[in-house]
């Protein structure tokens, strides 16, 4: 519909005709702008940013779509630093978007609030590059609606950004503002300060009669001083983290919220379920028991249907996830998370098992405590809180490590280790019991068709010794799948001697004929076949289509036979 | 597609200028380009006395006399921000530099300039383009004067502003605003005001926390609300600074020492702290805690803060975190000036009266990051020096010890050698 209505208004391609980048609306700005995918991510994100700011001004109901877009590439490892210049964009350093006269022009507005670098948060939503699209589109060549902007960005407006801020234009005149004035107002004070010290100028003694009554002044002076030399004064380096975490602590303002929406219902509109929900999160990853269960236990006693939206809203948050972060894992931590796994909600659970794998992936350091936990529920009860396919590969090599130590059964460990790493495939396929082995079809499967070179032969090597049950077939269905590209020639060896020994070799013949599998795979199957009674014949055997061959299938051919009557 | 639309598209605000400033753009334009041809065609040229002729023209639709500044980056018309587009901003930047590269940061003109003067001073700018002169300075043109802003340089010309005067500027603004803020008691909080006032107080603090205290104590201002709001401000962000909280705390605990004062010591000079509280809240839940885009996380905050304060404290149970903080600065305020009248307590009068309350009313601890904050003898101290001359403490001296400050005897800065000890100033009191 839009872009329809839009090629309406367009004039006709030709010599007048207006580029791509200046039709207005949704469509023109998404399709102007270059994929998100695209490995010049900076010029991804500068051109999404002024394609965000102008649909936020012209088509506001588009903007979803390229915030979308935005967010995927604010967001992601290593999350880059967009900087803005007065006229010109830079990400990570480099220059990603010069302003000229269609694009851009923002840029200087922006600047002039103050506005430097901006850098998404680990938990940016998209409404938050949604809201911030909105704003750079608000902004107007006006002081009023500058300091405005520059006021949001200062008030944590811009949630879900690191944002660096300078002094903005119109407070510049503010800080260079004539020094010489000021130092004859100093000098002027000073002479002020010293004639205020002489008895002339004391106060009058009507004002000492009055303060003289003053219970303050009723406290000599020398109390003081006396007081501070007995007093430790300034605080230790604890003392003083304390009183940081006091003031910083999440629990402290998000209960102040809950308390302020609950007795307020006017100010719901600033203070939103989710982003309580959000911030209980906060709470969960750092104060679980103390803080947390206590909010959530407040909410849940409320009649308020705010409340109840709070809850709703929170489920949708990653809380176990949290908890799992920051939990300690000492004993004491441990026993607590194993009360919380038994008894928690389907979706805690959930968050704190998964959180836990994914925890002892990035730190190794912790596979220890986390094994020990697994083992008291038993590793049947825990990887059936969660879907381990969810998991990444560090996250999943772990639980599977874990099931291997405890030599979990088969058919519970063989799912979660599927997707494992090939080095960790390698390590667990001996470990697996012969009766088992069935279970783990699927990721020798995998694990053939789609590791590295290297690993891969390391796995036909391994299989074959261990006389892997199935181990032709698998081998066979993995080369046929790939035409032998990306199979070394020692694995083509392997391969082709397990298919020969379980005396399928024939199979390989029309493959060691045919002129689509790579010359070097050939020459290694004509060897390997032409090495076994059962095929070595028919190897061997000439044929009109020889003489088409290439020279090193002759050769090959020449030498082979050579070797049998020699 | 109309001009308006691709204006909107693009974000040509060119067009979006208010008359006023679309006439400062004019100016500059005008004088850019009249400095541009005198440094290629020359001052005798007619493109010359043409381009002079039209600058004198858009001169005269500004009203004169008026003054340009150039500080920094910013063009400044009368002392008001100039929005510019790009076009105009690259103009505002060349005649910055070269502005900067003659020694000169504001140029005023008044009804008597006329077109000699204008290109006599456009040449010697032609030349800063290229490098640094000094052609201004024994230069005397009619209807034209010009002077430095020493802090308005930028680049390699950029010059350090003096901590104290700073200061001082900050402070002393900020006071002004605070009282403003004050005497509209009764009005929905004025959220954008406070937040310039709590910027320029972040500011002054990060250049130096002591001096702005200083300032604070110094600076002859009457003993209002405002500038009792302020000072609880300023103390709130040199505590938290110190401590090293995060910023959106800090801010939220600055402006909420802000809004706290400017109301609450109206309303309840020598009355419960709670009661002050419960008022200033109820003048904040009047307005906004939205923009355009959603909820503003930092007034959705102050209100929680002032909220905390004014809820009654359980029997036992004491103040935490910034909440502390807030009350015992409120209470530092309130008792150094609790009757009308010119004579108020120094800081450090009222901190020795606070302190058998210590550890009961005020958390000790908070009470001991106030004092790390200000100095065992904060500034403003009244002092008796060890050969008896009389001084008010500056704030701390080249030496360690917190009992050797810079003092400031008469109209002269000095640096005690020995020990200096509280002056009693009210007869009857033991020092």
């Amino acid at each position: 519909m839009a872009s329809a209505h839009r090629s309406s208004t367009l004039p006709p391609s030709g010599a007048n005709a207006i580029p791509s980048h200046r039709m207005t609306g949704l469509t023109a700005a998404i399709t102007a702008l270059p994929d998100a995918g695209d490995k010049s991510d900076g010029k991804s994100i500068a051109g999404l940013i002024d394609g965000a700011v102008r649909v936020a001004r012209t088509q506001p109901q588009g903007l979803a779509t390229i915030a979308a877009r935005l967010h995927a590439l604010l967001t992601a490892e290593p999350r880059p630093r967009v900087e803005f210049e007065a006229t010109r964009l830079k990400v990570n350093g480099h220059v990603a978007m010069e302003a000229d006269l269609e694009r851009g022009r923002w840029l200087l507005l922006a600047f002039m609030s103050g506005l430097r670098d901006v850098e998404a948060t680990a938990d940016c939503r998209v409404e938050e590059v949604i809201a911030f699209a909105q704003e750079l589109a608000a902004l107007r060549p006006n002081p009023t609606l500058l300091e405005q902007f520059a006021d949001w960005l200062w008030s944590d407006g811009l949630e879900g950004f690191t944002v660096g801020l300078h002094v903005s234009f119109a407070e510049i005149l503010d800080v260079a503002d004539d020094p010489e004035r000021r130092k004859n107002q100093i000098a002027a004070l000073r002479t002020e300060m010293a004639m205020a010290l002489s008895s002339d100028h004391l106060a009058t003694v009507r004002d000492l009669d009055r303060a003289a009554l003053m219970p303050e002044f009723q406290a000599p002076l020398d109390a003081y001083t006396a007081a501070l030399q007995d007093r430790q004064v300034g605080l230790t380096s604890d003392e003083a983290a304390l009183l940081r975490a006091e003031c910083d602590a999440a629990a402290f303002w998000v209960r102040q919220e809950i308390v302020l929406a609950l007795a307020n219902p006017s100010l719901r509109r600033a203070i939103t379920p989710s982003a309580i929900a959000r911030g209980l999160v906060r709470v969960a990853a750092v104060s679980f028991e103390r803080d947390f269960l206590g909010l959530v236990s407040m909410l849940s006693q409320s009649q308020d249907s705010f409340a109840r939206e709070v809850l709703v809203a929170l489920e949708q948050q990653p809380v176990g996830m949290a908890i799992a972060d920051r939990a300690p894992l000492d004993s004491v931590g441990l026993q607590r998370l194993m009360q919380l796994l038994k008894g928690g909600t389907p979706k805690l659970t959930e968050g704190i098992a998964r959180g836990l794998c994914e925890r002892a992936g990035r730190e190794a350091s912790e596979l220890n405590p986390v094994g020990q936990l697994v083992q008291a529920m038993g590793f049947a009860a825990f990887v059936a809180l969660f879907d381990p396919a969810t998991l990444s590969q560090p996250g999943r090599d772990i639980l599977t490590r874990i099931g291997v130590m405890l030599r979990a059964e088969g058919s519970l460990l063989a799912p979660v280790a599927e997707g494992c790493s090939p080095a960790l495939a390698l390590l667990l396929l001996p470990k697996v019991a012969p009766a088992d082995r069935a279970f783990f079809r699927g990721l020798v499967e995998r694990q053939l068709s789609a590791t590295r070179l290297r690993d891969r032969t390391q796995l036909v090597a391994t299989l074959t010794e261990l006389r892997w049950p199935d181990l032709p077939e698998l081998t066979f269905e993995a080369f046929r799948a790939s035409s032998g590209a990306g199979w070394e020639l020692r694995a083509t060896r392997l391969m082709t001697e397990a298919s020969a020994a379980a005396g399928k070799g024939e199979r390989l013949l029309a493959m060691q004929r045919d002129a689509a599998i790579p010359m070097p795979i050939r020459l290694v199957l004509m060897d390997a076949l032409a090495s076994v009674p059962s095929t070595a014949d028919e190897v061997l055997k000439r044929k009109l289509t020889e003489f088409l061959e290439p020279q090193e299938i002759k050769d090959k051919l020449a030498e082979l036979r050579a070797r049998r009557q020699g | 597609m109309t001009t308006s639309t691709f204006a909107a598209i693009t974000g040509d605000f060119s067009a979006q200028l208010a008359p006023e400033h679309q006439a400062v753009a004019t100016l500059l334009e005008r004088i850019f380009v009249l400095m541009k041809i005198i440094g290629s065609h020359g001052t005798t040229h007619p493109s010359t006395h043409e381009m002079a002729s039209a600058a004198l023209s858009a001169l005269r639709q500004c009203k004169l006399p008026s003054a340009l500044q150039f500080v920094r980056e910013a063009v400044f018309f009368d002392r008001t921000l100039v929005p510019l587009d790009i076009e105009g901003f690259k103009r505002g930047q060349s005649l910055s530099h070269a502005m900067n590269h003659c020694g000169v940061h504001e140029v005023s003109f008044e009804n008597g300039v006329d077109e000699t003067a204008l290109i006599a001073f456009f040449e010697v700018l032609s030349k800063g383009l290229v490098g640094p002169n000094d052609l201004l300075e024994q230069m005397r043109l009619p209807g034209i004067s010009w002077r430095e802003i020493p802090g308005a340089g930028w680049g390699a010309e950029a010059k350090p502003i003096d901590p104290d005067l700073f200061a001082v500027t900050q402070v002393s603004l900020a006071v002004a605003d605070a009282d403003s803020l004050a005497d509209a008691f009764g009005e929905p909080w004025n959220w954008a005001a406070g937040v310039s006032i709590l910027r320029r107080l972040e500011r002054a603090v990060e250049v130096d926390a002591r001096a702005a205290d200083r300032a604070l104590e110094l600076v002859p201002v009457p003993w209002s609300a405002g500038r009792r709001a302020v000072a609880m401000a300023v103390r709130v962000l040199a505590v938290e600074r110190e401590l090293g909280t995060e910023p959106a705390t800090a801010r939220a605990s600055g402006h909420a020492a802000l809004v706290l004062g400017c109301c609450g010591y109206r309303v309840a000079a020598s009355g419960l702290f709670e009661e002050a509280a419960k008022e200033t809240f109820s003048r904040l839940v009047q307005t906004s805690m939205a923009s355009a885009s959603g909820a503003i996380r930092h007034r959705v905050r102050v209100c929680s803060l002032i909220q905390a304060l004014a809820s009654p404290l359980a029997a036992g149970q004491q103040r935490q975190g910034a909440v502390a903080l807030l009350h015992l600065l409120y209470e530092l305020e309130r008792r150094r000036h609790a009757e009308q009248g010119r004579v108020a307590l120094t800081v450090a009068d009222t901190l020795g009266a606070m302190m058998p309350d210590v550890g009961r009313a005020y958390p000790s601890n908070w009470f001991r990051a106030l004092i790390g904050t200000l100095g065992e003898l904060p500034a403003g101290s009244r002092v008796t020096l060890a050969d008896g001359r009389i001084g008010i403490v500056l704030g701390p001296g080249s030496l360690p010890d917190p009992w050797l400050p810079q003092v400031l005897v008469g109209a002269q800065i000095v640096q005690p050698t020995h020990r200096v000890r509280l002056f009693a100033q009210l007869p009857g009191r033991t020092a």
